[in-house]
């Protein structure tokens, strides 16, 4: 992994990344726009870095024009001016207000996540954009903060398998229903269905299929806890990011549970990975995966 | 900054946000404190059997209705709570109301009520279901009513 930090071509590959980020913010913000007649409401207690709308006194009506504003002011400028750090940092204190604003008004707010961390760790990127021969040390000080972030990006998915190992333990001890039960998945459909009020495609079949839908439990268990494991195993990040995708293509189908962004940042991030190899050998990519790899690496 | 410290540095973050993330776990309802959250999303697989909260409208606008009906039976009512998550609201309408929290419950309530019509009255109850029946077909296994209100005028 770290030759690869250095090499330019892994760095020409990591500046053409970087726009796509901004232009995805771009696109979050316009259907952010769309959510505006859901903003009029009054908010409970404003957030910590939104603690000055208490202030707005009589123009309190139009909190939601100011956010909205500033993250439509904020993205379309570091969609153009990616390159300058001020640009930058304008976009992270906008998602920072926008997302503080959300929780504050609907209580939680997981899909800017993401973005804020992200634009945070871009804030860092150092001025070595132009076609022309850079010191390799700038170049490695480039593609490990980009590094940083892909790797943020799967450490969250490992948290989330994390968390289903924890409960799992704790289910499993309490003698219930737990996340390798053989109706677990049916379970997680017919409750997480009634509680948003939904009807997906895959719905009905999982809940009278359960022995193939919780196989599809367990791959999505795999997806997710060894995700972090990817980040430094370049040779698989289009295979995992195609892994992430269809994990989030399955939570659609069966929760109606939507994180599309993600879906976008999981393409430019991994399918698009400056790190991954041009060639791609199914026995390589085998024996890589972790530990299904370790079987591989005897068996290949 | 050398490029080896900037690695140093973000892992030293990553793991930093990963121990942040297991020490805002299970501290708040959402188990988040911003901009720490523990990514504990879907972690419990839901029991066969299942206690549940949710509402039942006995009066509209003040106009007492011959049947109680279910939250589920009346989608042109609690139409910004449904934006909301509903039910994400009903379980912490329950929750402030077993803690006694009266601030905790006038907050659930005024977002549960927004844009309803005043003199609305609905009872919070309290269901044990089969989640695959319930699911399936609506019946509950038991319910229970464990307070009533009545909206305020907008």
């Amino acid at each position: 992994m770290q030759e690869l930090f250095g090499d330019r071509g892994v760095f020409q590959k990591t500046v053409w990344c970087i726009p796509l980020f901004y232009y995805v913010l771009e696109f979050i913000t316009f259907q952010q726009l769309m959510r505006f007649d859901q903003l009029g409401r009054e908010m409970a207690a404003p957030m910590w870095p939104i603690f000055w709308v208490r202030y707005l006194g009589e123009y309190a009506a139009y909190t939601p024009h100011l956010f909205l504003i500033f993250l439509t002011v904020a993205t379309t400028l570091a969609a153009v001016w990616y390159r300058y750090r001020p640009a930058r940092i304008l976009v992270f204190l906008a998602i920072l207000q926008y997302q503080s604003y959300m929780i504050s008004l609907f209580g939680q707010e997981h899909d800017f996540y993401v973005p804020l961390f992200v634009s945070f760790f871009f804030i860092f990127l150092p001025d070595i954009w132009e076609k022309r021969e850079y010191p390799e040390e700038l170049r490695r000080r480039f593609t490990s903060i980009f590094w940083g972030a892909q790797a943020y990006i799967l450490l969250t998915y490992t948290m989330s398998g994390f968390y289903k190992i924890t409960t799992f333990f704790e289910q499993y001890a309490a003698g219930g229903a737990h996340y390798f039960s053989r109706d677990a998945a049916a379970l997680y459909v017919a409750y997480w269905q009634t509680q948003f009020e939904r009807t997906t495609v895959l719905g009905n079949f999982i809940v009278e299929h359960q022995f193939l839908s919780s196989l599809g439990l367990i791959a999505a268990f795999y997806v997710l806890t060894f995700s972090m494991c990817v980040s430094i195993l370049p040779r698989i990040h289009r295979f995992w990011g195609i892994g992430l995708i269809l994990f989030h293509l399955s939570t659609v189908m069966s929760l109606g549970v939507i994180f599309i962004y993600n879906v976008l940042f999981v393409s430019v991030f991994f399918l698009m990975s400056p790190f991954a190899s041009e060639k791609n050998d199914w026995r390589e990519l085998l024996r890589d995966l972790p530990v299904i790899g370790f079987f591989a690496r005897a068996i290949l | 900054m050398t490029s080896s410290l900037t690695q140093r540095l973000i892992v030293g973050f990553l793991i930093f946000y990963f121990l942040a993330g297991v020490a805002v776990y299970k501290r708040t309802p959402t188990d988040e404190i911003y901009p720490f959250f523990s990514w504990s999303l879907f972690r419990d697989v839901p029991q066969r059997t299942k206690r549940i909260y949710t509402l039942q409208i006995t009066a509209i606008g003040g106009k007492k209705l011959e049947e109680p009906v279910f939250y589920k039976d009346a989608p042109g009512l609690f139409t910004a709570a449904r934006v909301d998550n509903a039910n994400y609201l009903f379980n912490e309408l329950a929750r402030t109301y077993f803690l006694h929290d009266e601030a905790g419950m006038s907050e659930a309530r005024r977002r549960i009520e927004y844009g309803l019509p005043g003199g609305t009255e609905y009872n919070l109850i309290e269901a044990d279901i089969d989640t695959v029946a319930f699911w399936k077909s609506g019946g509950a296994i038991r319910t229970q009513v464990l307070t009533s209100f009545t909206s305020e005028k907008p």
